[in-house]
Parts: C-alpha cells; sequence; structure tokens
C-alpha cells in the first residue's frame, strides 16, 4: 500500500465567472521513502492539489469529489480539529517564497519552536534545545546565531534551510516542497536540492516535490506526474520518462525537448511548447492539450481521451501514446 | 575570527548592565558575537533610530513624559479636596505676593494688617502700604488709597474682605475698598463721639466681612457694616463695659473688663457662641480670640480654652513650654505668642498656615504677631520679619476658589486615565472584530462590517451626550465616570476595526500565515499571535492618535456638562465655566491654563504618533 493516495481528486473553485476546475480528475500516489515530482507549467493545478491534500484551500475552494489516503486513512473526511493534528506533524509543507513564508516579526528559534510546542507540547526551553539541533540538521553554521536572529537578516538559502527545519520539525511522513527552489539562484538551488536528498535518506521521509522546471524533477524525483490543465497527463517512473522511453504524453515531450541535455540529438533543434496555456474557464472540448499539440487530430478536438496504462507504471493521457508511431504519422 | 571582532570584544563586556537590558528588551538586540559580518539590525532598532532622529518626535515625547509625570505623581503632592471651598480665594489671579510686604516698610513695620488675600501696613513713620492681591472686585482696588489716608499720621489700620479701615493720630476713621454694603456708613454714636473726642480713645480696630469695630479705652464699642449676615450689636447692659472683642465669620466675642468672657451681641442666648466654658467666666480671663467657627480664651493661669464649632483641628493646640501673652486667629488657625519670644500655629494647615518655621518656634526673638486669613507676619526684634501660610496661587483660583494648580494636575490624571482606558478598550474591541473580519472575510466581514457602519454613522457627541443623559443620571461620579470610559470605548473602536481589518486582509495572502496553517497552527493563534504582531506597529500608531482624540472628546463632552460632572476636575470641564466673556476676558487664568497644558499635551500625542508612522514607513523618511 502506498503512503498516500489520490484518486480522481476534484478541486473547483467558486469565482464571478463561474466555477473554475483547477484540479480534474488528478490520481497519484507517493511511496514510502520515495520521491514524487509533480511537474507541468504555472496554472495547472500543482498548488491546488498538494494544498487539498492538507485542505487548505482558498475560502472558496472545495474538494468537489474524490479521495485522499494518507496512511490508509481517509483524509477527505477528516474534521478540522483531527486536520491539524495532521498539518506539521505527519505532512509538512515548504513553500516558493522563503522571503515571505518565514513571519516578519518572529525569531528563527520562535519561528522553528512553533511546531515543537504545537505538536509535541514541548515547552519553550525544550523546544529551543530542539530548534539547536533542527538547525544543525540544515547544515545552517552558527545555528545559535541564527536562533536568534529575524528573516530578513538571513539570506534567501538560509531562510529556505529554517523553512526546511521547520517543516521536518516533527518528523513528517511526507513533505510537499511546493517549487522549494524556484525563487534561489543557481548555485543555492543545487544546495537546497542536495539538502533535502540528503535529509530523505537521513530521515527516510516522503517527498512530494513540485515544480515547473523538468530538470530539477531528474534530480530529484523516483516517480514523476506531469499536469497540464487540472490533469495529470502522464505518470511514470523517472527512469522511464528520462530514459529512452518508448511511450509518452506529447507535452512532456514538448517539456523533455525545451530543457537541454547531453544526449540531445544535434538535429533536434531545442524549442519551446508553442501557444499558452488555455484560460481555465475556456477549456477546449476534447483533449486540453489539443490547440498546442502537434500531433493533434480531428478525434483529439472532440474526444477526451483517458490517462491509459501503456505499459506496468506507466500511463498517459493520450489517444496516440506510441513515440515511435506518433512520429511517423505526424 | 577576525581583526574586528577582536577589537570590538572588550569593548562590549564594558556595556552596563543598564545599557545591555535597553538594547536586549527595548532594541531587541543581543550581545552575541557573530561570525558573520553582515551588520544585523531589528526592524524596531530601526524604528527607534528613526523615531528618534526626528526632532519634533523627540521633542514630543520629552514634553509629554514630562506632563505625563506630572499628571501621574502631582496627585500625591498636590491633593484634590472635592468639598473645597472657600469663599476668601475666589477668582484670585496667578499671584505670589500676599505676604510680599514692600522693600520700603522692612524694619520699619509699625503696624500690619492682614487681609484675606492682601495685606496692608503702616511703617513708623504713619506712611500706609499695600501688597498682594488687592483687587477685591472687577473694580474696586485696596491699592488705590485714598490721598486722606496716604497723607495722615496713621495710629492703626485694620482690613477685612474688601475693604480697609485706618485711624490716623487725630481719631479720623478712613475706610476705603468696596464700600457698596455699608463698609462706610458710620452709626450716629460714632460720628457724634468722633467729633466730640469723648469716648473716642480707640485702643482696638477690627475689620471681618464687610464689617468693622473701633473700641475705645473706657469700654465703649462702636459696630457699623453689612448687617445681613452679622450679628452687629451690642446689647445695652455690655456698653461702656468692654476689653477686647474678636470677630467669627457672623459674629463677634468680647472680653470684659471684670476678665470675663461675653457673647454680647443681639443674639445673646441663641448663638453658638454663647456656651462659653466655665473657667473664662471665673474673672480670670487676659485675651480672646476667633476664627471663622471658633472661639478661644486664654486665661491668667496661661491655659487656652476654645468653643464654637470645632472642626478643622483649632483646639489641637500642641504642648506649650512657656506662656503664652498674646493669641491670634486666622480663618481656620491660631498662632500664639509666648513670653519667650517664641511663636506657636495649630489649625487647619491647608495652606501651611499652621506651619510656623522653626526660626519663630525656636528663635526667641519674636516681638509682634499679626495673623489673617491664612497669613502669619512675625517681627522679630531686630525689626525683621517672617511669615508663614498662603502667599498666593501660581496658577489662580476659580469660582470657588479652588487652586487651579491642584485641579489641572488632578485633572490631567483624570482626563489621561479615562482617555487611556477608552483606547484600550476600543482597541481590544477594534482588534478583535477588524481580525475576525479580515481574517475570515465573506459574511463574518460583511456583518462586521455593517455593525461597524452604524456605529462608526453614529453622531458621536450628541449620542454620547444622550447615553450619558440617560444612564448617566443614576450614577454616581465615579460611575459616570467608569460610563464615560465604557461610552467613549464603545464608539470609537470603528476606526481601529477597519484598520486592523485591511492589514488582515494584506497579511492573511502572505505566505506566512499558509505556512502557519500548514504547521497545523489553529487560526485563534494564527490571528492573535502570528498576524497581530505584524499589525501592532500601526496599532500602536492608531492608538496613539486615538489617544489624543478620546481626551479631546472625553473633555467636549465635560465641557458641555455630559461628561465627568463636577466637582471631580478634569481638562474639559476646567473649562466649563469658561463660557462667558467675563470669565473669558477678566479671569482669563481659569482657562488659559488649562487649555494651554491640554492643547500641549494632545499637540505632543500627535507629534509622537506622526514621528512613529513616519519612522516606520521607510518611504516617508525619505521624503
Ligand atoms: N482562490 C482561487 N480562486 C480561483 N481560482 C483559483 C484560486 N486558486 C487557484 N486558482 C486556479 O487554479 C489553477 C491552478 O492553480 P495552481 O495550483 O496554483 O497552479 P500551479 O500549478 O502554478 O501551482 C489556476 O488556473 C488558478 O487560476
Ligand atoms: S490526445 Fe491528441 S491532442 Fe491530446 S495530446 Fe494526444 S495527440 Fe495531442
Ligand atoms: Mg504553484
Amino acid at each position: 500500500m502506498s503512503l498516500l493516495e489520490v484518486r480522481d481528486l476534484n478541486t473547483f473553485f467558486r469565482t464571478k465567472h463561474g466555477i473554475v476546475k483547477a484540479v480534474n480528475g488528478v490520481s497519484y500516489t507517493v511511496e514510502a521513502g520515495k520521491t514524487l515530482g509533480i511537474v507541468g507549467e504555472s496554472g495547472s493545478g500543482k498548488t491546488v492539489s498538494a494544498m487539498s491534500i492538507l485542505q487548505l484551500l482558498d475560502t472558496n475552494g472545495f474538494i468537489e469529489s474524490g479521495s485522499i489516503k494518507f496512511d490508509g486513512r481517509e483524509l477527505t473526511t477528516l474534521t478540522r480539529r483531527e486536520m491539524y493534528e495532521i498539518r506539521g506533524n505527519d505532512i509538512s509543507v515548504i513553500f516558493q517564497e522563503p522571503m515571505t513564508s518565514l513571519n516578519p516579526v518572529f525569531t528563527v528559534e520562535r519561528q522553528v519552536s512553533e511546531p515543537f510546542m504545537v505538536h509535541q507540547g514541548l515547552s519553550k526551553r525544550e523546544a529551543a534545545l530542539r530548534v539547536l539541533d533542527m538547525l544543525r540538521d540544515v547544515r545552517i553554521p552558527n545555528p545559535e546565531v541564527v536562533t536568534k536572529q529575524y528573516p530578513h537578516q538571513l539570506s534567501g538559502g538560509m531562510r529556505q534551510r529554517v523553512m526546511i527545519a521547520m517543516a521536518l520539525a516533527c518528523r513528517p511522513r511526507i513533505l510537499i516542497a511546493d517549487e522549494p527552489s524556484t525563487a534561489l539562484d543557481v548555485t543555492i538551488q543545487a544546495q537546497i536540492l542536495k539538502l533535502m536528498n540528503d535529509l530523505q535518506e537521513e530521515k527516510g521521509t516522503s517527498i512530494m516535490f513540485i515544480t515547473h522546471d523538468l530538470g530539477v524533477v531528474c534530480q530529484m524525483a523516483d516517480d514523476v506526474a506531469v499536469m497540464y490543465c487540472g490533469q495529470v497527463v502522464e505518470m511514470a517512473p523517472a527512469r522511464t520518462i528520462f530514459g529512452k522511453p518508448q511511450f509518452s504524453h506529447p507535452y512532456t515531450e514538448g517539456l523533455l525537448f525545451s530543457i537541454p541535455r547531453l544526449d540531445t540529438p544535434s538535429d533536434v533543434r531545442l524549442e519551446a511548447i508553442p501557444g499558452a496555456v488555455p484560460h481555465p474557464l475556456k477549456l477546449p472540448d476534447g483533449c486540453k492539450f489539443a490547440p498546442r499539440c502537434k500531433y493533434a487530430t480531428e478525434r483529439c478536438k472532440v474526444e477526451e481521451p483517458e490517462l491509459v496504462e501503456v505499459q506496468p507504471g506507466q500511463g498517459v493521457r493520450c489517444f496516440y501514446p506510441d513515440l515511435k508511431e506518433r512520429r511517423k504519422d505526424g | 575570527m577576525s581583526k574586528k571582532m577582536k577589537n570590538n570584544t572588550p569593548k562590549k563586556k564594558k556595556r552596563s548592565t543598564l545599557a545591555r537590558w535597553f538594547r536586549q528588551t527595548v532594541l531587541r538586540k543581543h550581545d552575541i558575537d557573530y561570525d558573520n559580518p553582515e551588520v544585523i539590525e531589528t526592524p524596531l532598532k530601526i524604528v527607534a533610530q528613526n523615531f528618534f532622529a526626528k526632532k519634533t518626535a523627540v521633542f514630543g515625547v520629552v514634553v509629554f513624559l514630562l506632563i505625563l509625570l506630572v499628571v501621574l505623581i502631582g496627585p500625591y503632592f498636590f491633593k484634590l479636596n472635592l468639598g473645597e471651598h472657600e469663599q476668601t480665594l475666589i477668582h484670585v489671579p496667578p499671584s505670589n505676593n500676599m505676604m510680599k510686604i514692600p522693600k520700603e516698610m522692612h524694619g520699619r513695620i509699625s503696624d500690619i494688617a492682614p487681609g484675606t488675600t492682601f495685606g496692608i501696613g503702616v511703617d513708623v513713620d504713619g506712611k500706609v502700604y499695600s501688597w498682594g492681591h488687592t483687587r477685591v472686585t472687577e473694580r474696586i482696588d485696596l491699592k488705590d488709597i485714598p490721598d486722606e489716608v496716604q497723607e495722615a499720621d496713621l495710629k492703626m489700620i485694620a482690613a477685612g474682605m474688601d475693604h480697609a479701615v485706618a485711624l490716623d493720630t487725630n481719631g479720623k476713621l478712613m475706610v476705603w475698598g468696596n464700600t457698596r454694603r455699608s463698609q462706610a456708613r458710620f452709626t450716629p454714636d460714632m460720628e457724634k463721639a468722633q467729633k466730640s473726642g469723648k469716648n473716642w480713645n480707640i485702643v482696638q480696630l477690627e475689620a471681618g466681612m464687610q464689617v468693622s469695630a473701633a473700641l475705645d479705652e473706657g469700654g465703649y464699642l462702636y459696630l457699623w457694616g453689612n448687617r445681613s449676615n452679622f450679628d452687629l450689636g451690642i446689647k445695652r447692659e455690655y456698653q461702656g463695659n468692654i476689653a477686647k472683642i474678636a470677630f467669627m465669620a457672623n459674629e463677634y466675642i468680647s472680653l470684659l473688663k471684670d476678665g470675663n468672657v461675653a457673647y454680647t451681641g443681639i443674639k445673646g442666648k441663641g448663638s453658638p457662641f454663647s456656651k462659653i466654658p466655665d473657667e473664662l467666666l471665673q474673672g480670670k480671663t487676659v485675651d480672646i480670640a476667633a476664627t471663622d467657627r471658633t472661639c478661644a480664651g486664654l486665661t491668667e493661669d496661661g491655659k487656652v480654652y476654645f468653643w464654637g464649632r470645632l472642626e478643622k483641628g483649632e483646639n489641637e493646640m500642641p504642648e506649650i513650654d512657656s506662656k503664652i501673652i498674646k493669641i491670634e486667629g486666622g480663618r481656620f488657625h491660631y498662632s500664639a505668642l509666648l513670653e519667650n519670644g517664641n511663636v506657636v500655629s495649630w489649625g487647619n494647615n491647608d495652606y501651611n498656615q499652621a506651619k510656623a518655621p522653626a526660626q519663630v518656634t525656636s528663635g526667641g526673638n519674636v516681638k509682634e504677631l499679626y495673623v489673617g486669613n491664612f497669613q502669619n507676619y512675625a517681627i522679630l526684634e531686630n525689626g525683621e520679619h517672617v511669615t508663614w501660610g498662603l502667599s498666593g496661587f501660581p496658577l489662580g483660583t476659580d469660582n470657588f476658589g479652588r487652586d487651579m494648580l491642584v485641579r489641572i494636575i488632578n485633572g490631567g490624571r483624570v482626563t489621561m486615565l479615562v482617555g487611556a482606558i477608552a483606547v484600550v478598550i476600543a482597541t481590544i474591541i477594534g482588534v478583535i472584530l477588524g481580525g475576525l473580519a479580515g481574517y475570515f472575510g465573506g459574511t463574518v466581514d460583511i456583518v462586521i462590517m455593517r455593525i461597524s457602519e452604524v456605529v462608526g454613522g453614529l453622531p458621536f457627541i450628541p449620542f454620547a451626550m444622550i447615553l450619558s443623559a440617560v444612564i448617566g443620571s443614576r450614577l454616581d461620579p465615579t460611575q459616570r465616570m467608569y460610563l464615560i470610559m465604557i461610552v467613549l470605548g464603545i464608539l470609537s473602536w470603528v476606526g481601529t476595526c477597519r484598520l486592523v481589518r485591511a492589514q488582515f486582509f494584506a497579511q492573511r495572502e502572505m505566505e506566512y500565515v499558509t505556512a502557519a496553517k500548514a504547521m497545523g497552527i489553529r487560526e485563534g493563534a494564527i490571528i492573535f499571535r502570528h498576524i497581530l504582531p505584524n499589525v501592532f506597529s500601526l496599532l500602536l500608531v492608531s492608538m496613539t492618535l486615538d489617544f489624543a482624540t478620546s481626551m479631546l472628546t472625553e473633555s467636549t463632552l465635560s465641557y458641555l456638562g455630559f461628561g465627568i460632572p463636577l466637582p471631580t476636575p478634569t481638562w474639559g470641564n476646567l473649562l466649563t465655566g469658561a463660557n462667558n466673556s467675563i470669565i473669558i476676558q477678566q479671569y482669563w487664568w481659569r482657562w488659559v491654563f488649562p487649555a494651554v497644558i491640554f492643547g500641549m499635551c494632545t499637540i505632543c500625542i500627535n507629534l509622537i504618533g506622526d514621528g512613529l508612522r513616519d519612522a516606520m514607513d521607510p518611504k516617508s523618511t525619505e521624503r
């Protein structure tokens, strides 16, 4: 049994102009001790699907249907109070903006103590000692100094380390990392990614790694879910996607083409996917990717494909999943 | 460790405990050796630096703290007496000269007549002087001594509440000052005696509340003046038999030639003062004296007996180790001259009039003693003089004769207390409602905002007036004070609520709030422990400004008579009387001083508030 199992999740938002189907029938699983990478352009519903797990949606959002099973427990039917116990304790989150996700008026100590005090009932003093351990764990130099500092005194990388320390404080089973390195510059980004990999090895935490950068997923993930317009369009082990796949979704293919790789054939030009993500209220009938898909046929415009298991462990939401065949046809 | 750090270390150790405390608690800066060379400044420190860089803000803080200190500590030194009503001290202007004998008289004093708020004196050449607050009515000033008095060779003088009497060496009697109440209307037998010189060898001249008396050596007593409240007559059987008299407020008593004390007025046995102690009826009384409501008699053996309405400690005479030769009464106190040349004072001490200085209590060289309303003058052997008692009021008095300084200080305390508590109430309500509205939004927000619009739309002053009139009439003054605090608080939370709501709207979108939620922290804790501290600085500014507004509103209500009722002073109701041109023009001290200190206080609070706001907003400092 998987540690986290999301099945047919539909998360919608009520807006003035109608219902936004931000997450539309998404399913994925996170295995214990493994990393699931979720990739997709911005607006594809990655954050919403992750926040649905913790039921931290904006007030106009709601889970329309679907099941989220954590360690065999159904989360969607839990009470508010039970959810408080899950958040930060069993499942933690770190966010994209290390600048703003720490409270500007709290010292690092106060900030990182919070989960210890809330979930483990530690006293301030006990918590402060644990904070120092946590800061050491995330490789912060001079934890005694940093612990008394305010967020604005820290660099972006340091702040993200503090966030990680806070998220890992109660040894959660799953860490949801929502674009944790996007706002950092490249060297710091590499350090943070390495830290997360190391910590996963040390503590055996499962990670749900959300990013729009397929290159990062390649470094981090064991499994990959590719999202587009609120749907998972491809779900496969990382080595399948980054290897020489037989099956692939045209969107994944496009993403792969847009990142430079050592083994990119020299005759293939590096190119971005043409067009833009459709407006969430004006989604096309048929395949959501059809307007941008170079393999699209008449059928694609009227009929919507299902996520089909093309080989064990790999699912693709396309009528033409076989790479060679469709290249030939197209 | 870098060189720089090494140089810094000894410096840090030198810091005093106080400085370290200040750094740690106020500036939130901790003494830690940093390996990291980054300059570390907390937001609070930057705010403090910005704030103290502004001269107006610093000025505001300093002046406000001074006023606060005076208003907080002052009442312990300047005690408020709510029942105070001193008829003789009404509308005294700011003064400090009630016992200031003019230089020309120094060492040459022959007689002093202490009036209520002034003094009249005669020097050895018979020349007359006056000092103190002599303007007894709007038009009449005792300083304007008539020419005939100035030119005469004066033998004796007396001063009352608003008039003065002088007798020259030729036996001519003159009156000046307020004469509208018969103060100068001599009786026919006086006129006759003055003309003929028979029975007109005056040995005692007295003046009281618009009445006067002259006593002839042969025991004939002449009384004249305003008879409406005063038992101003003498029973026929005593005439020609009087040795000394003493004025109370509305009566007088006499020492007879036979050494007995008698109530010689027309009321006779009907007066409470006619119950004279037996010891004074043994023919052995040598001196008498009187205060407003009590009398004292001195017997041959040096004992003093008191009677009358002994309510102000008039009979609490201290142990005396010498014989009393003369006893004199003020309004509520006595002073006595002793054989050994010392003086003792006792009785009411509101104006320090019963607290004789050491120079006269143990100097042993007092020759003569004059005692008036609240003043004492002792003339020493060497001709110098010592005074004690009421010398004046630095800020004047009001229409009840109450010291404005005392009332301003105590009024400030009430006004600030009311303002502060009103602000606290308003802030608590505003923060809770604004926080809920801003954090939850939606229906909660709509409901709270509608309520706040209703409250904010109420016409403030009329509504507060109605509330305090409807509920207030059944309450005692202290309860009314609480009522005003609550009314002010309940009617003025709207601004705070809006501010907090807007801030919460902005803050709840910040990622740290989502992060806190994701950490499993409960809603209440997020609102009050995570978001509120971020709003606190702005809240502080609004509280500061609201404090000034609350004080102003309280004062407006009190001025209109719907706030805190008199006699409890507040900065607002001190101004209550100042609504007609007479007070505004003639008794300017009644409104100028409260208005100035109140204005200064609110301006300073506003300066502090603006300074804080500018200090917190980095953009505004660049302007
Ligand atoms: N509060 C909201 N109200 C309406 N629509 C929302 C809201 N939050 C997110 N959405 C919509 O949901 C979609 C997915 O958003 P998100 O999950 O944040 O994308 P990303 O993949 O970049 O994380 C977006 O199209 C966005 O318009
Ligand atoms: S279904 Fe058609 S449009 Fe959709 S991705 Fe496949 S080929 Fe493209
Ligand atoms: Mg996102």
